[in-house]
């Protein structure tokens, strides 16, 4: 060797130690041992994959529609209509059953059911979660209880939060706007080696609607933290609470049963997740959660009584609380090249008490078992066949399994058509199975009574008046449910259609009825309290239709998102009428978002309802059209990247609601959002 | 390529070189640094080259970078690592160095010394092999992305007249911090077809990709990267060589050195290359790939 380039060499080698401690030249770096990342949670399903009709609404849809409130998003799912009942609480409809006590939807946070054991559904106005949170939410069209257990009966929604790994620095942003809409919110992300976490804060405040009390005040925090224990291992615990007061009630002649009061409510759940992921489609995850929730409502009462019971000073009480412990194990693995599956286990401990709604003060313990599995076959290049059941155990209602089978086919690149079949079951909630819904006599006025004559002293023993009490046991709600379904993409376009035709047979649908239940007032006044409500399984509905979806990128910084859905109800039950109002005959969403130059953006969103009857005590309402608008700018502040927003909801007037009083008007509002 | 056919393929070349006429009794020193990766590698090469009846010993060097005392009878060494590359050449005597585990920008500033007894076998994947790959395997993929570290800036400047001979365009963005690569993809997405992830310890480290894996995958953007690890931790495509590949190619160069006929070059790219594809991650992107069988039947066609 050239012993002077030899020199140099060995001399720059030599020295290179240093530079390859952070240079590229480190074998080292080739070799690195990487976390996994896309494991099996992390990864989507493509629609054209997926064994049943998912609707995906992510950030960008989001944040173009302008909504203020998640439950707007489902405005713009085929099926799906959006209502609103005294202020902030929706009425929610998928293929009918409109109802605010929608209860035929599957809610999961992350993977966790937020479905309320007693009331059935979400509490909406009560999420602890920011919308700037949400990395996409999917909502499923159809019954996937196979997967999700019970209650995934018509739909399932599943909110996914951002991993605060594609985040950084801090984030604040206010609402304000008219109507009394005051937000705020805070957000903060720190990625550290192992260890990355993000904390919100927020706080939401409205007006709700002019002809309730109804307004509204709630504070909210939320973690989710990441701790990463080896390239395989993760810790993931999450937290939230959400608290705040919502007046309710009517507005009403003083001293009514449903007069202006206040709800105070505080809800806190923790979960921690403990992933090992050993590949993309080898992941192996156990989950504990818990939450908690409590609600306090009382209103002020004077009890008139004729003569010569008198009056009292009776407060009504509309307090409850309830926990869930859940623990979940959730196994996903690849079979062979061309079978893969995922597995589970579940047990699930919910507690309930109020000594209203139950007639004492103890808990009421309801218990869940599942096991589910469900596997996925490629038999031939373009054909996906996938199997599944969830078997479930609650003590309410006994043991079920519910089915599902699919077959997608691609025919033609980009063009597949899905065949699906699935069953799916609704566990009657601790309201329609376990209420025993009554006031007592107050204690002065029991003792007095005690001491009267017959036939005064036998009322005695009998509660002041009752509601809500089933007789008997209740079985679960069924629903057999068929689609097919025509996916195209077509790529060069930009374009993706889905186009479904589905039909649901429900079976055993619960109904209300009344029956005669002695009560002092019930002796008092026959005709008008003589009666309580319970539930049976009585109703029968089959439900067709089609549904169609477009998203379209037209042209550079344009999106089209178009969905449409006709449906034909036909009930049977006492509540057969009433079942076939609940949804409308025809439903449209259009979208639109233009990114336009100098940073700035507009969204346009129309959403058209066709005339239909929410259930619940709603009035028949018109065809509804709604037309939401959005205006953005992007700047810069310094170092600081902002964005200021327009947004005006009902602009071009107000739509009833629910009844037909109720009408949710022209709201307009600034969005202000600075990102550190 | 398959596990199982790198052994047989392993198996078939050693059997080969130890037929060729090696010398039952050529001894091997093997400097290594104290790292797993070159531990692993030499301990492979050390049972490799035990087989064809290979005489080897070894010597790991410190922070002192001087070889430890040892007997010097070997007749050629074998260096792992940039810094064991230095110590070896200071000792050889003339006698022939093998070096592998290096990286080309540990070199980029020597001069080229034709002729001298000295081979490196870089961990560098050719650029045109590269760039073979994205167009096999991404034909209607126009704009590569790449987050560049300072250590990189001169390579990324060759890929992008490479690519632009091939009529793709390279956008670059530079981060200098962990914290810069979120800001810097999102600047990167809307130009960019796919993100090509080359050896870059600012960019692409167990902390930076986390946050890379989920913003490009956010995007819909697939992720090309340099290695199995990158792949299982969610890239859709890797290109890399296995050390039984690495330490192949180090055998044959060995025999080459033998046969004074045909002396090996003193830079070498590696001979012997691996294609994973993450067909999860794929098939979630909703790209159909050709299975890695493919992807290196094609490339291997290719002169690759």
């Amino acid at each position: 060797m050239n012993k002077r380039l030899a020199a140099i060499f060995i001399a720059m080698a030599s020295c290179g130690g240093a530079l390859a401690q952070e240079g590229a030249d480190s074998p080292d770096s080739y070799f690195d041992d990487f976390p996994v990342v896309l494991s099996a949670s992390r990864l989507v399903q493509t629609v054209d994959e997926a064994p049943a009709s998912v609707t995906v609404i992510d950030r960008d849809m989001i944040r173009a529609s302008g909504v203020r409130e998640l439950v707007d998003l489902f405005r713009l799912v085929p099926g799906m209509v959006v209502g609103q009942y005294k202020g902030q609480q929706p009425t929610l409809g998928f293929f009918g059953f409109a109802d605010p006590y929608f209860r035929q939807l599957q809610v999961l946070v992350d993977g966790v059911s937020i479905y309320s054991p007693v009331w059935g559904g979400a509490d909406w106005n009560q999420l602890p979660i920011a919308l700037e949170d949400i990395e996409r939410v999917e909502v499923v069209r159809g019954p996937n209880a196979s997967t999700f257990g019970a209650n995934s009966f018509l739909g399932v929604v599943n909110i996914i939060t951002r991993d605060p790994a594609v985040e950084h620095g801090a984030e604040v942003a206010a609402n304000i706007g008219g109507n009394g809409i005051r937000d705020a919110l805070a957000r903060y992300v720190v990625n550290d080696g192992d260890l990355r976490y993000r904390l919100t804060a927020g706080q939401r405040s409205d007006h709700g609607l002019d002809s309730y009390p109804d307004s509204q005040r709630s504070t909210f925090f939320n973690m989710r933290g990441h701790y990463r224990l080896s390239t395989t291992d993760e810790i993931r615990v999450q937290g939230a609470y959400v608290g705040g007061n919502q007046e309710v009630g009517v507005y009403a002649t003083p001293n009514h049963t449903d007069g202006p009061r206040t709800g105070h409510s505080d809800a806190g759940s923790i979960q921690a997740r403990w992933t090992r992921m050993t590949g993309s489609e080898d992941e192996l995850w156990l989950q504990f959660s818990h939450e908690e929730r409590n609600y306090r409502e009382t209103l002020p009462y004077t009890l008139i009584l004729p003569a010569p019971f008198g009056s009292w000073n009776y407060p009504l009480n509309f307090d409850y609380e309830y926990r869930r412990t859940d623990l979940e194990l959730q196994n996903t693995l690849r079979l062979a090249n061309t079978a893969r599956a995922v597995w589970g286990v579940q047990l699930r401990e919910d507690e309930a008490r109020s000594q209203t709604y139950f007639a004492n003060n103890d808990w009421q313990f309801t218990n869940l078992y599942r096991l589910f599995g469900n596997l996925e076959w490629r038999p031939a290049a373009g054909w996906i066949a996938t199997a599944g059941a969830m078997l479930e155990k609650n003590s309410i209602s006994g043991t079920s399994l519910s089915p599902i089978v699919a077959i997608n086919h691609e025919f033609l690149p980009g063009q597949t058509l899905r065949l699906r079949a699935a069953n799916a079951r609704r566990t009657p909630t601790l309201y329609e199975a376990q209420f025993d819904w009554r006031y007592e006599l107050p204690s002065g006025l029991k003792a007095m009574m005690a001491y009267m004559p017959s036939p005064y002293s036998a009322l005695a023993a009998l509660p002041l008046t009752a509601s809500i009490r089933t007789q008997g046991e209740l079985e679960d709600e069924r629903v057999r449910s068929r689609e097919l379904s025509y996916l195209g993409q077509f790529a060069d376009y930009h374009l993706n259609v889905e186009f479904s035709l589905f039909e649901h047979r429900l079976d055993k649908l619960l109904a209300q009825y009344k029956y005669s239940y002695p009560t002092v007032m019930a002796s008092i006044d026959p005709a008008r309290y003589g009666t309580v409500v319970g539930f049976a399984n009585l109703d029968s509905a089959v439900v067709r239709g089609q549904s169609l979806a477009v998203r379209w990128l037209p042209w550079a910084g344009g999106q089209i998102y178009m969905t449409g859905s006709r449906e034909t109800i036909h009930g049977e039950g006492p509540d057969a009428g009433l079942i076939e109002s609940s949804g409308p005959t025809h439903a449209v969403s259009v979208l639109l978002s233009q990114d336009l130059p100098e940073n700035w953006q507009v969204s346009c969103g129309y959403y058209r309802v066709g005339a239909m009857h929410v259930m619940s005590g709603g009035d028949s309402l018109p065809v509804t059209e709604r037309v939401d608008l959005r205006l953005a700018k992007r700047f810069r502040l310094g170092s600081t990247s902002a964005e200021a927003a327009l947004i005006v909801q009902n602009a071009t007037g107000g739509t009833p609601v629910f009844e037909l009083t109720d009408v949710s008007r022209r709201t307009s509002w600034l969005n202000i959002r600075m990102e550190y | 390529m398959t596990g199982l056919l790198q052994r047989w393929l392993l198996a078939l070349l050693l059997t080969t070189g130890a037929v060729g006429g090696a010398a039952a009794d050529m001894r091997v020193l093997v400097v290594h640094e104290d790292s797993a990766v070159s531990r692993q590698v030499a301990e492979l090469l050390g049972r490799d080259l035990g087989q064809m009846g290979w005489a080897v010993g070894e010597a790991i060097i410190g922070g002192e970078r001087q070889l430890p005392q040892h007997q010097e009878y070997e007749q050629a060494l074998v260096a792992l690592g940039p810094r064991a590359f230095a110590v070896a050449l200071r000792h050889a005597n003339g006698k022939p160095v093998v070096a592998a585990l290096v990286a080309q920008s540990s070199l980029d500033d020597l001069v080229p010394v034709i002729g001298d007894r000295w081979s490196a076998i870089l961990l560098d994947q050719p650029t045109d092999r590269w760039i073979n790959l994205i167009q096999t395997a991404f034909p209607g993929t126009q704009q590569v992305g790449m987050l560049v570290g300072p250590a990189n800036q001169k390579g990324a400047r060759l890929m992008e007249r490479r690519l632009a001979e091939r009529r793709l365009t390279l956008a670059i963005e530079p981060v200098s911090s962990a914290e810069e690569v979120v800001p810097a993809l999102e600047r990167l997405t809307p130009r960019m077809g796919l993100l090509l992830a080359l050896p870059d310890p600012l960019a692409h480290n167990r902390n930076t990709v986390q946050p890379l894996l989920l913003t490009t995958y956010r995007a819909g953007i697939p992720v090309v990267a340099y290695s199995e690890s990158y792949q299982q931790a969610g890239a859709v495509l890797a290109l890399y060589s296995t050390m039984p590949q690495i330490v192949a190619q180090i055998v044959e160069t060995l025999q080459q050195f033998q046969d004074s006929r045909n002396p090996p070059p003193a830079l070498q790219s590696p001979r012997y290359f691996t294609i994973g594809v993450n067909t999860a991650v794929a098939r979630s992107l909703g790209l159909s790939l050709p299975s890695a069988g493919e992807l290196s039947g094609r490339l291997r066609n290719l002169g690759q």
